[in-house]
């Protein structure tokens, strides 16, 4: 019940975005902080430690999740404050890249804050910090 | 007179359409970053036979058609211009709106239920060449996005940012395959995928059932009733959201066959796997696995009480048949199997009979 609490008023909050973001501040590499929902805050766990990503001023990233390095292309949607992350496609013949969406809800040159857009994950934020 | 009056009544009743007001969207002047400024849109032109971006309840619950501010293509036109001015020596594109509109739906989210929300956009890019107005790219894109249940006024109030998040993304795919003017420092995002864009352009519709049945198998009887919400889909497994409260009692004569006076059981049945596939229209087939976990009182022939906790596998398959897809009557069947470690049987098969309604 507290969950279904926590994820109702977490999806009714995701369209009070107000800041307008700009890509000269996501162009920097982020380190993994921390999770949090409604309540508290979460250390990431022990394999996700050392987790980056780094967004370059060319539109390619590169990605350590859960301690696994990979690579892409990334844009930032400005009026749907979202980034899309779309991994290099694999090696074999007609295998596209997968596309994964970031709702974007704060940014600083030293903070981003973003939800992913999976069902898995919707209702945690997650908290990265210029490495820089 | 009375014939008259009521062949008029009648007449008017079967021609009623119903009719909507309209409200219009004005798209918010917010700017986006391109990657070369190059181009800018001459002109926008709206292909749409049916001009209007779909019909919503707004916040007071009216049904209203949607249409965009100083209509679609002086809206497309003037939201581009603020990110692509005109400017000596910059090539000029011509767009024509080929789609463009806004739906709602909900959807089983892991235990949940959601609402989701889509702009849906299609655009094709045309550029002079040779005295002739070319098309030189097209996209399709869908702007999905996923609320609470209970969220209705945050989606209805977001339908213009998902519209200009729509119209943007199609824009940066276009500049990202545009050679003309494309910087050579910047990697390629927007790949045209292979064989074209393969997206859903319409939402599933939001079925709701309300369901009872009646049920019988080899050594219980019962009836349950059920809720069950899903999202239609032609192509692929639809995965439905159920909740439903059962009662089974053993049939006659299965408690005595065993050496009991009575046997009662409490099962419920979490499910493993359950999809519905469509076959044609308004006709599903159902399956599912589960695993049956309770317990069961037993009262033997002298009058003691014993409990057995039970626990086992199902598997059910079925049919389900709804020929009005607005709202109407459902009806279908459904044939189960399971094993279990009830103290009367082991092996049990049924079937059940469904009917309910739609809405």
């Amino acid at each position: 019940m507290k969950r279904l609490f926590v994820l109702s008023t977490f999806l009714m909050a995701n369209h009070l975005y107000a800041q307008k973001f700009e890509k000269e501040d996501l162009y920097r590499t982020w380190c993994l902080d921390k999770y949090s929902d409604e309540e508290t805050y979460y250390e990431p766990p022990k394999k996700e430690v050392g987790d980056y990503i780094r967004l370059k001023e060319d539109m390619t990233y590169e990605v350590k999740s859960e301690g696994v390095l990979d690579s892409g292309t990334w844009m930032l949607n400005t009026n749907g404050n979202y980034l899309e992350l779309k991994s290099d496609p694999g090696t074999s013949p007609g295998q596209e890249g997968k596309a994964e969406k970031l709702y974007l809800y704060f940014l600083s040159t030293q903070s981003m804050v973003f939800t992913y857009d999976v069902d898995e994950y919707r209702i945690w934020e997650v908290h990265y910090v210029s490495c820089n | 007179m009375k014939l008259l009056s009521l062949s008029v009544f009648i007449f008017s009743f079967l021609t009623f359409t119903p009719t909507f007001s309209q409200e219009v969207v004005a798209l918010r002047s917010v700017p986006f970053d391109v990657p070369s400024e190059g181009i800018y849109i001459a002109d926008v032109c709206d292909e749409r036979p049916n001009k209007q971006l779909g019909t919503h309840k707004n916040l007071t619950g009216d049904k209203v058609k949607l249409y965009l501010d100083k209509g679609a293509d002086q809206a497309v036109k003037s939201f581009y211009e603020i990110s692509l001015p005109q400017q000596t020596g910059h090539r000029p594109i011509c767009i024509e709106i080929k789609a463009l509109n806004v739906q709602e739906s909900k959807r089983r989210m892991n235990s949940f239920i959601t609402r989701v929300a889509r702009a849906h956009v299609e655009l094709a890019f045309l550029e002079q060449r040779g005295g002739k107005l070319v098309e030189i790219f097209s996209i399709q894109h869908n702007e999905d996005q996923v609320f609470g249940l209970y969220d209705k006024i945050g989606l209805y109030a977001t339908h213009e940012r998902r519209i200009r998040a729509a119209l943007e993304y199609c824009m940066l795919a276009f500049l990202d395959n545009y050679q003309e003017s494309k910087p050579d420092t910047l990697a390629t995002h927007f790949d045209i995928p292979k064989g074209g864009y393969r997206i859903n352009p319409r939402l599933g519709q939001w079925f709701n059932l309300v369901t009872v049945k009646g049920m019988r198998s080899t050594y219980f009887e019962g009836y349950s009733i059920s809720y069950t919400g899903f999202v239609d889909n032609k192509k692929g497994f639809i995965r439905p959201y159920e909740t439903s409260f059962e009662v089974t009692w053993a049939r006659p004569g299965v408690a005595e066959d065993n050496g009991y006076r009575d046997v009662e059981s409490f099962v419920f049945r979490p499910e493993l796997y359950f999809v519905y596939r469509r076959i044609i229209q308004g006709v599903y087939v159902s399956l599912s696995a589960n695993v049956p976990v309770g317990y069961e009182t037993l009262e033997n022939l002298d009058g003691g009480n014993s409990f057995n906790f039970v626990i086992g596998i199902g598997a059910s398959q079925g049919l389900r048949i709804i020929p009005w897809e607005r709202r109407g009557i459902v009806f279908g069947a459904d044939f189960f199997q399971q094993l279990e470690t009830s103290e009367v049987y082991r092996r049990d098969i049924g079937v059940e009979l469904v009917l309910g309604i739609n809405f």
